[in-house]
């Protein structure tokens, strides 16, 4: 019963903290001064057609940029709820198909990204812990550095260069030329795979320098904890009694930091969409906030939170089933 | 003879043993006497990669203080005669394998046989020494001292070590000018996190209450938003007619606005749990003023702790930074920031025809790496007693 | 001594290695624990009593090894087994571990893994070294539990060690040392980090459970009240090394070693209430541990010191009664003079 009242207030805390994400993403959008109708009637200009007064104003009315902000607010969070994300100026259609195609592909790398993350860092980094300063855990502390060290694009930007210059291909995008536009087909899921590992690498690198660095550090520090020699003294074999408390143990801060580590690979993830010209929310949200086309950035602002908010809800929930001092609310 | 040579030999063996292990005893011992400060430096001098670290960070400060004597022009100026040229090879063999001073070969621009493109060529026969501590462009010595020394460069033709941009602009030189911006804004943008955090931390350590609980949550509001994109939305909301100063100053200052909550809610931590500390109590009941509680007592003992937090920080708003400005949504030219430099390498064939572009990556690689470095030993040193 | 022996450690020597430095923390430990016996060991923190106790399970951590020396062990097929031979990672020396030679630790809070119910880190136990299938193995943990003194063992068995308090714990962990019926019981100091109450009844539990299943019992303590107790022998440990070693009775009465006589005199006595007498300290601390004396290691706190002889060299064991042995200057020359006049 505690469990399903934590989970319920857990769900009613992250409700509010979406109304206030919603407040801020708005905030943001219409920071900037002047409107979409500005840059419309400038865009139109610049291309040689004349626009007046009242064209300008027309389309200010249409979309209701004439009224406060607040009021705007509302109709644009009341839209949402109804599934109505606005319109895209930028893209000239509604925001739910702009994003809608490309927000699949956004979820496909982030999860492929923490799957990378996590079955690369918890084996390597309980091995490091268990072989301390052996040549193999030299390596991947000073291999840890230099992927923390690294921003994403840098290593995007070299995988890039290296690919290019010398193996001749092309690691951007996600799909071929031939199955760019293609339907859904056991040859076109091929060809995502072969492409998908480059942003998930690049994603995931960081990520998993860190985790395994906490895995490492855990481990180590549990290993030291009495319950192991008090575990060895029942005559467990060591590698049982390795496996089934301390490193059982030192998974509670990976699976804590879960949510956290998602953070990153979405805040990461725009930046790498626009160095490898991938066909996810990436690009499209930078062009979104360059353009100011304010309907589409906001939207995806705010969904970019709810997957981060979903991503520490799954985390919050994992916690609570591998720590049984979690879910019962114990302070020790 | 030889079974007692062994014999005589031992117990001087023995002696040396025992020295060395007195020895150790002694710095052992040494280390029990010695105040938290010193055990502080004890123990970060033993982590080397730290040492090693601080060493690079020594470096990277000299050249953002001296952009101007360490390059050997100026970032805006151009090379029309070099543009997109590759880095110049310092040599000291020529072609003949005859050693000299080191020096450089000077070239002359051609167009490509087939595809008309413009490109440099190398003029083997024109060898141009290198030359240190040379005059050149004039520029002011830290600001207000008129000079006109470089710490090297040639007399004839530019040297360019890292090459061009397409422009002819040193990328050497415009690296080295960046340090100033990029390692300015990590510092500038930690020190007013730092003042933030504490100020907002220390306020909800020590009033408690409904305060305490609306700093909270708002710390945690600000961390699960995806730091990115709340960055890019509000970079990308500054006025383009903004001058490059006013961009630099804002940018700085959205990143530290973002960047307090780790140190407020350290800060925060501490104090609640130090309330109930035996010698906090102490001195309250001692008649200790609060303002004289939180400034003698309660600040030093986990100011190491902040220290740490601080470093830890730097390398995270050095690389937002340049995240920004690699989007074009943070510093703009004349304000040249590593990110700057690498917006110009953004597209594959940029990379595959002038791949010297990524250079200035190197140098944000470098700067993380030691400053992480430097965190691991200040982490491991904030924390004396522990092995 | 004679052969009757179920454990056995003669002449232990135990290392600590700090950066490529070697100390030696324990020095030439000899102990007999005969079968169904308690033996006390007694001593400072940092005496290194709790040194010897892992070793003899082969449980001492990173840097700390043993360098010289037996540790010997009957097993149940009558066997002497040299345990210092043996791989501390290796099948002989698990086969022992809680079958043979059970252990409890000091500090109940932080013995068991918090993530997993007592019931599972017990029925492992069965399970390593019991043919039983899982519901036996249960039932028989269920008993276990309920002999220990919890209450209410059938619901205990699914909970987790942060709801039971220091003592439930305790009993918990006395359950699972003590499931396979080892014919040794180690145990660390296993009331010091309880309530007085809680000690008291942790101490009676162990006595009964010792005559019961007849058991001996290394007892690591250095509370000589818990030992005057619970115990048949003792030995008093000085910075690694044992300075005094005899019935419980002997010592407890008879006293020799100035450290014995020390510390028996820092116990409160209830006969002295009213009587003004103070409490006496032993003088001075422990050395570091990293300069070690060359002679006796107690020569620097020592009311009895002889210059030249207390800080030269240890002294040799001297055998003042049956079984009670002391090593002392003192007491090495006073044996001396009377064995002269007996001659004489």
């Amino acid at each position: 019963m505690p469990i399903l009242q934590k989970i319920l207030v857990r769900l009613g805390s992250s409700a509010l903290m979406l109304i206030a994400v919603s407040i801020v993403a708005f905030i943001i959008v219409s920071l900037p001064p002047g409107d979409f109708a500005d840059s419309y009637a400038a865009s139109k200009i610049s291309s040689g057609e004349t626009v007046t007064l009242a064209e300008i104003e027309a389309i200010r009315r249409q979309f209701g940029l004439d009224k406060p902000l607040y009021l705007q607010y509302f109709k644009w969070i009341g839209g949402m709820v109804q599934g109505d994300f606005g319109f895209s100026w930028g893209y000239s259609r509604p925001v739910t198909e702009v994003i809608g195609e490309r927000l699949p592909m956004t979820i496909l790398i982030a999860t492929g990204t923490l799957l990378f993350t996590y079955i690369t860092a918890i084996p390597l980094g309980i091995y490091s812990a268990l072989r301390q300063y052996s040549v193999a855990d030299y390596t991947f502390t000073i291999l840890g550095y230099i992927g923390l060290a690294t921003p994403n694009f840098l290593l995007a930007l070299l995988l890039m260069f290296g690919a290019t210059t010398w193996f001749g291909v092309s690691v951007g995008g996600l799909f071929s030329l031939e199955y760019q536009d293609a339907a859904w087909s056991m040859g076109r899921f091929w060809d995502l795979l072969t492409h998908i590992w480059v942003p998930i690498i690049v994603l995931g690198t960081a990520g998993t320098a860190f985790q395994l660095r906490i895995m490492r550090a855990t481990l180590l520090e549990e290993l030291n904890k009495m319950y192991v020699t008090a575990a060895r003294a029942t005559g467990l074999s060591e590698f049982k009694m390795i496996l089934k408390y301390p490193v059982r143990l030192a998974l509670n801060p990976i699976v804590s930091t879960l949510g956290w580590e998602l953070t990153t690979v979405i805040s990461g993830a725009p930046i790498i969409g626009l160095v490898l010209s991938l066909p996810d929310t990436g690009p499209m949200f930078i062009n979104a906030l360059k353009s100011q086309d304010m309907f589409l950035a906001g939207a995806m602002m705010l969904i970019y939170c709810i997957l981060v908010m979903i991503g520490s809800f799954i985390s919050d929930i994992l916690l609570m089933i591998v720590d049984p001092r979690v879910r019962m609310g114990a302070s020790t | 003879m030889s079974q007692i040579n062994p014999a005589q030999n031992q117990p001087p063996l023995q002696n040396q043993e025992n020295v060395v292990a007195a020895k150790k005893a002694k710095s052992i011992r040494r280390l029990d006497l010695a105040t938290s400060r010193q055990l502080m430096w004890y123990k970060f001098k033993r982590h080397k990669l730290a040492m090693i670290g601080t060493g690079i960070i020594f470096l990277f400060l000299l050249m953002s203080i001296f952009p101007e004597f360490i390059s050997s022009t100026k970032p805006q100026l151009r090379d029309p005669s070099y543009s997109s040229g590759p880095p110049t090879g310092i040599h000291i063999f020529d072609e003949d394998w005859q050693p000299h001073w080191p020096f450089i070969y000077g070239h002359k621009m051609q167009r490509h046989p087939v595809t008309l493109r413009k490109m440099v060529v190398l003029d083997t026969e024109n060898r141009v020494p290198i030359e240190f501590f040379v005059r050149g462009e004039a520029y002011e010595f830290l600001g207000f001292i008129p000079a006109n020394l470089h710490m090297f460069g040639t007399t004839d033709t530019q040297i360019h070590i890292f090459g061009t941009d397409k422009l002819g602009r040193d990328i050497f030189t415009r690296t080295i000018y960046a340090t100033r911006i990029s390692i300015s804004i990590g510092i500038i943008g930690v020190l007013a996190a730092f003042f933030i955090g504490l100020a907002i931390g220390g306020l909800a350590g020590l009033k408690g209450g409904w305060v305490d609980n609306v700093i909270m949550r708002l710390i945690e509001f600000i961390r699960s938003i995806p730091s990115l994109p709340l960055w890019l939305g509000l970079a990308a909301s500054l006025p383009r007619e903004w001058s490059a100063t006013t961009v630099y100053v804002v940018v700085t200052l959205i990143l530290a606005a973002l960047g307090w909550t780790t140190l407020a809610r350290r800060v925060r931590s501490k104090l609640l749990t130090l309330q109930n500390e035996d010698f906090i109590q102490a001195a309250r009941l001692a008649g200790c003023s609060n303002y004289r509680l939180v400034t003698k007592h309660m600040l030093p003992s986990f100011m190491s702790y902040l220290i740490v937090d601080l470093t830890v920080a730097f390398p995270y708003i050095l690389l937002a930074e340049t995240s920004l400005s690699f989007l074009g949504l943070g510093m703009r030219e004349p304000m040249v920031s590593w990110g700057v430099l690498l917006f110009s390498a953004q597209n594959v064939t940029a990379l595959a025809h002038t791949p010297w572009l990524l250079i200035p990556g190197g140098f944000i690689l470098v700067i993380v790496i030691a400053f992480n470095f430097f965190g691991d030993g200040m982490r491991d040193a904030a924390d004396p007693y522990s092995k | 001594m004679s052969d009757d022996y179920l454990l056995k450690v003669e002449d232990l020597t135990i290392s600590l290695d700090v950066d490529n430095a070697s100390f030696s923390i324990v020095e030439g430990v000899n102990l007999t624990i005969k079968a169904g016996r308690v033996f006390a060991l007694v001593g400072e923190s940092g005496s290194g009593k709790t040194i010897v106790s892992l070793s003899i399970l082969r449980l001492l951590g990173k840097g700390v090894s043993i360098t010289g020396g037996k540790i010997l062990f009957k097993d149940d097929q009558a066997q002497t087994i040299d345990i210092v031979k043996l791989n501390s990672k290796g099948k002989p020396i698990q086969a022992i571990r809680a079958a043979q030679i059970g252990m409890i630790f000091q500090e109940p809070m932080s013995s068991f893994s918090p993530v997993h119910t007592i019931g599972n880190q017990i029925e492992e136990v069965i399970h390593l070294h019991l043919d039983l299938d899982k519901k036996q193995a249960r039932q028989k943990c269920i008993e276990m539990l309920g002999k220990v003194g919890i209450v209410n063992p059938e619901r205990a068995i699914d909970q987790y060690p942060f709801e039971f308090s220091g003592g439930m714990r305790q009993r918990a962990m006395i359950a699972r040392a003590m499931i396979c019926n080892p014919k040794l019981l180690i145990a660390d100091e296993p009331t010091t980090a309880l309530d007085v109450t809680i000690q008291a009844q942790i101490l009676k539990l162990m006595k009964d459970l010792q005559n019961e299943l007849n058991m001996a019992n290394l007892f690591i303590s250095h509370n000589i009240g818990v030992i005057a107790q619970i115990a048949d022998d003792v030995a008093i440990m000085y910075m690694g090394k044992i300075v005094e070693q005899g019935p419980v009775r002997d010592i407890l009465r008879n006293p020799r070693h100035p450290y014995t006589k020390g510390l028996l005199r820092a116990i409160p006595h209830l006969a002295d209430i009213g009587r003004s007498r103070r409490l006496e300290p032993i003088a001075g601390s422990v050395p570091n541990l990293y300069e070690r004396p060359n002679g006796c290691p107690f020569a620097a706190r020592c009311s009895e010191f002889i210059e030249n002889i207390c800080d030269r060299d240890f002294p040799k064991s001297t055998e003042i009664a049956t079984d009670h042995t002391v090593f002392c200057h003192h007491v090495e020359r006073d044996q001396n003079q009377q064995n002269l006049v007996v001659n004489i």
